[in-house]
């Protein structure tokens, strides 16, 4: 049964502990100490344990009742352990000030942090109940009851973060005072939400973190340009696969190091590897990395190095120690993702290294731009002075101007902050130095009153027609409004055209010598620091070199097989790359990478480029990759082909990198919870399956558990039953599946079964073919009927 | 001469037992020092413990990090895994001494009764200093004879509290039955307790920390005293005799 126990000091003692944190809030912020008016502590417990209920009041009467000086609440468990009500209000009733405003903090141990309290808890709960079960549990806590009627929210929260929590190691939340009155927060639900088991505590965390985001994703309100943008005249760009904070690029890059390997066969010689990586990064712009692949021998082979020598090093950790040595001299993060076992034993020892980086698109892509095309003319932002406070648009503003000179789609671009659009088009770039025509149909209101009236925070841009459909799709998945609302010209004259009729018509010299030429600001914008810390600007204030744990978020992925990485790369933003990595000797074929493809796109990636390195020679492998290159316009990248006599083998290192548009909705390969659905989904690249999974259309992908990629085959149902039991594996889950027939790749998926129909009705919408193949179960074994009923069972545990 | 087996309850942060060790071996006894774990490995049952220990003492320090209170746990663990009864021990001839938070888990274990008990004192610290205390009535033979003592104590619960609702009967209890076998300078604080038989002593103070004089802390002002036993040890000399 699930318990809630408070204990803390009766009304009529006073709390010493309490006083204290009092004393030093009122140290530490004397402002909030003094509208502490009163303050008592509690410890909390959330236990479960296996055991009839007046077992367990029995015990919690032994284990927490000190009936001279404590109170213990425990809802209607223990009612006369505390006051007359049984609640905290006998507390309250304690405080000088009553009625009073009371408020509470509590806090608790997150799930994977040490609680030695826990455990001398749980301990002793055993103890008197007189048996030991491995399902009990328990987590503590703390309540601090405040009363303070001047005390708002953000006082709490600066008295919870930087007092009373330790947030690396506790959880905080804020009671009201009626949630402190009644038994509620007692309930066994409620209880039971903190004792989940990790997994299950991260899957909710995981939801937790995509409904704010969904919040966060919420269009702005602008009516009046949303409508404007609804006009026929308005552009029809396709729908953009790319989503939010695209503001980094990556740039790969594979080495083959043998060679230098052999000159130096200590650990300096990765480190160094690793830093010449960087520092070339470096010289070419690039601002930050994340150095991902380590392609090694297995950590206890020995080296043997040119010189005949046998070395004891056990490479993989020295490569290791390389990598975060690395990471501490260049302060970037850094995450390790392969090792391979080398199973030729009489070649040298080698290794791959890749790395991620961003790229300083303003040093990189300024300039090529013609000057003397007709380009576009368009107004990006708000017209509303309100909406520019909004951080998210700034933030979304500022990445799509950095995709923007990316893409090369802008010749110009004038900061229109606090300006009118006369002052902007007097302060035109060369660009548009030949004349331009003004198109007014649909936006006349808009240009006849921001002619005169400054324009809030926004952009006039000079966008080159070619890149236009593509900008202005960005421009609409990321929710920032535009006009569009001429183009330049070269007839010498400013023309303001009207349903294709010249109403209006300037020449260009008088209208610029009537009015002084303003020099052009472009960038200014830019230049406002949006963001505490300019990643960007300052890459070696980067302090996050120790959190590969959070970039990497499936680390249990890192020591084994072939499995994708996500990468988080910008602090600021949640999109992320998944790469995968591996290394292929001349066995690799067609379908092999159509797999690896397949399980880039089960983990949510949108696959943009492969990178690949070759040792003695390319083999057949170039025309398969050419062949992606052509089809599927995913761009190959072969950085070097090295040439090696003294080692006797063909090897091909693949970097697979995918986009994600956040990395919070990667999916592992492993089926997670009892009763969920499992689905086949065909996978060929360009089925409608793979579409959805990779995030370009649809919307329910949250909703699935897993998706894992079945290995193609033209015969038998090997890979689908290998793919089937790799998932239940990990959790030693088991399936009842019924495969009716051949299933030449794709995926399987898992779906809850609250979530099936949402997920269904979308596969229907967007064309996805599904097939239900069974349901995941509690018992270790792997079930599978085929057409005819015939049944077998693969044992999970024997495969543990 | 027999040497009297004396059990020392180990606990995980418990503190002292080394120096308990010292004063018992001084006193005349064979102490033995067990944990919690080590009880329950070889089973030692209230009718073992009879048998084989004539004095039991619970050393200060704070056992499971003073989790659910200072000595709880270690109450629990008495009561319920090792299901001894102390009170029936001293009644067989057996000696109990509990000392800083083992007078606590004499407390928690009701040897005294359910009216009293130990809070945190009003600094929420550790007090960590000397107090002069008195030994009052006749009852335990652990202080029989003594006059003033000098002795540390270092203990966070330092302040003696008794159930505000039976405030009256509970004081009454301990000054008439003579329980309340040790106060302070000011007769004020109540810093021990014996049971009715007298064998059970529970006290704030620790005596084991004053063997010799040059653990006082002003033994440098008389440095002739030096080589003098401490006031500490005489408690477990009248131990001694009381076995005997």
């Amino acid at each position: 049964m699930f318990v809630r126990v408070e204990s803390g000091f009766k009304a009529g003692f006073s709390d010493p502990e309490a006083s204290r944190i009092h004393k030093k809030i009122t140290e530490l912020h004397s402002g909030i100490g003094e509208k502490v008016r009163w303050i008592r502590k509690l410890n909390v417990a959330w236990m479960e344990f296996d055991a009839p209920r007046d077992k367990v009041v029995q015990a919690i009467q032994h284990c927490f009742k000190n009936p001279v000086t404590d109170w213990v609440f425990t809802g209607d468990l223990l009612p006369s352990a505390a006051g007359s009500s049984g609640t905290l209000f006998d507390l309250m009733q304690d405080s000088p000030f009553r009625p009073g405003i009371f408020h509470g903090i509590e806090k608790r141990k997150r799930l994977n942090a040490h609680d030695e309290e826990a455990l001398v808890i749980c301990d002793a709960m055993q103890t008197v109940l007189g048996r030991k079960n491995p399902g009990d549990r328990v987590v503590t806590g703390e309540l601090m009851l405040v009363e303070g009627a001047k005390l708002t929210q953000s006082d709490l929260e600066w008295i919870a973060r930087n007092w009373f929590a330790q947030e690396r190691l506790e959880s905080w939340s804020l009671l009201s005072e009626e949630e402190l009155k009644r038994n509620a927060r007692f309930q066994s639900e409620q209880v039971g939400k903190y004792l989940m088991n990790p997994q299950q505590a991260s899957r909710s965390r995981l939801l937790q973190f995509r409904a704010t985001t969904r919040g966060n994703e919420e269009r702005p309100g602008w009516a009046g340009i949303e409508d404007v943008l609804l006009q026929p005249s308005a552009d029809s760009g396709r729908a953009s696969v790319l989503i939010q904070g695209e503001e980094w690029s990556f740039r790969p890059d594979i080495r083959f190091s043998t060679d230098k390997l052999n000159d130096d066969p200590l650990t300096r010689t990765e480190y160094q590897l690793c830093r010449q990586q960087l520092e070339h990064h470096c010289r070419r712009g690039s601002m930050r990395f994340q150095s991902i692949l380590g392609v090694l021998p297995e950590p206890t082979r020995l080296w043997r190095s040119d010189l005949g020598m046998e070395s004891p090093l056990r490479i993989r950790t020295d490569f290791e120690t390389a990598v975060e040595r690395t990471a501490i001299a260049t302060d970037t993060p850094m995450a390790l993702m392969k090792v391979l076992e080398d199973l030729n034993e009489t070649a040298p020892s080698y290794f791959w290294t890749g790395s991620v980086s961003v790229l300083d698109s303003r040093l990189e892509s300024r300039g090529s731009v013609e000057t003397e095309s007709i380009l576009d003319l368009v107004y990006v932002g708000h017209s509303d002075q309100v909406e520019i406070r909004n951080l998210v648009f700034f933030g979304n503003l500022k990445a799509a101007y950095q995709h923007s000179i990316l893409g090369e789609s802008l010749a110009f671009s004038v900061d229109t902050a606090s300006r009118t659009l006369l002052d902007c088009l007097k302060s035109l770039p060369p660009q548009a130095q030949y004349g331009f025509d003004l198109v007014v149909d649909g936006v006349s209101e808009w240009l006849r009153k921001h002619l005169t009236a400054p324009l809030s925070l926004g952009f006039l841009w000079g966008v080159i027609p070619e890149k236009r459909d593509w900008l202005f799709g960005e421009l609409r998945t990321r929710g920032i409004p535009f006009i569009h609302f001429g183009t330049t010209t070269l007839t010498g004259d400013i023309r303001v055209l009207e349903a294709g009729e010249c109403k209006a018509k300037v020449n260009i010299r008088e209208f610029f010598s009537k009015n002084k030429v303003v020099k052009p600001v472009v960038d200014e914008l830019l230049s406002e620091p949006v963001h505490s810390v300019d990643h960007l600007s300052a890459p070696r204030q980067f302090r996050n070199r120790f959190s590969t744990e959070e970039l990497v978020l499936k680390p249990e992925m890192r020591p084994t097989g072939v499995s994708p990485v996500v990468i988080r790369p910008e602090l600021t933003s949640w999109s992320g790359i998944v790469v995968l990595s591996d290394l292929v000797g001349l066995e690799f074929n067609e379908a092999r990478l159509d797999y690896l493809l397949r399980k880039s796109t089960a983990a949510g990636g949108q696959i943009q480029s492969i990178q690949a390195s070759y040792l003695n020679g390319i083999k057949s492998w170039s025309s398969i990759l050419q062949k992606l290159q052509k089809h599927f316009g995913i761009s190959v990248l072969e950085t070097e082909a090295i040439r090696n006599e003294s080692i006797h083998a063909h090897w091909l290192a693949l970097q697979i990198i995918s986009r994600i548009s956040d990395v919070r909705t990667a999916r592992t390969e492993e089926f997670k919870f009892v009763n969920d659905r499992i689905y086949w989904l065909p996978g060929d690249f360009e089925q409608a399956g793979t579409r959805w999974l990779a995030g370009f259309e649809g919307r329910y992908q949250t909703g699935l558990h897993s998706a894992i990629a079945i290995e193609s085959s033209e015969t038998g149902d090997e890979p689908a039953v290998k793919a089937l039991t790799s998932a239940l594996l990990k959790r030693r889950l088991g399936a009842d599946v019924r495969l009716q027939h051949h299933f030449p790749g794709g995926f399987f998926v898992s779906v809850s079964e609250n979530e099936r129909f949402a997920v269904e009705e979308e596969w229907r919408v967007v064309g996805v073919e599904y097939e239900f193949v069974g349901r995941i179960t509690a018992s270790p074994y792997l079930v599978i009927r085929d057409d005819e009923d015939r049944v077998k069972t693969i044992a999970i545990e024997d495969l543990v | 001469m027999n040497k009297y087996r004396a059990l020392i309850l180990n606990s995980p942060g418990a503190r002292g037992e080394r120096f308990l060790i010292q004063s018992l071996s001084l006193a005349g006894f064979d102490p033995e020092v067990l944990d919690v774990q080590g009880v329950l490995d070889y089973r030692i049952d209230m009718e073992q413990l009879c048998l084989k220990y004539r004095l039991v003492v619970l050393p200060g320090g704070s056992p499971y990090s003073s989790i659910l209170g200072g000595g709880k746990a270690l109450a629990l663990k008495i009561e319920h895994a090792f299901r001894w009864n102390l009170a029936k021990f001293a009644e067989r001839g057996g000696l109990v001494l509990g000392v800083g938070t083992g007078f606590q888990t004499l407390l928690h274990l009701k040897v005294f009764g359910d009216d009293y008990t130990l809070r945190i004192n009003p600094t929420a610290q550790v007090q960590e200093r000397w107090l002069r205390a008195i030994p009052s009535g006749n009852r335990c033979v652990w202080l029989k004879g003594l006059g003033a003592l000098d002795l540390p104590v270092n203990m966070t619960d330092t302040e003696f509290v008794i159930e505000p609702g039976a405030m009256v009967e509970a004081r009454g209890k301990l000054e008439r039955l003579g329980m309340a076998c040790l106060k302070s300078a000011d007769h004020e604080q109540t810093l021990g307790l014996c049971d009715l038989t007298g064998r059970i002593l529970g006290m704030q103070p620790h005596p084991e920390y004053f063997l010799s004089w040059i653990h006082s802390e002003d033994w440098v002002l008389n440095p002739t005293r030096a080589a003098a036993p401490g006031q500490g040890l005489s408690l477990f000399e009248n131990a001694a005799k009381a076995l005997e």
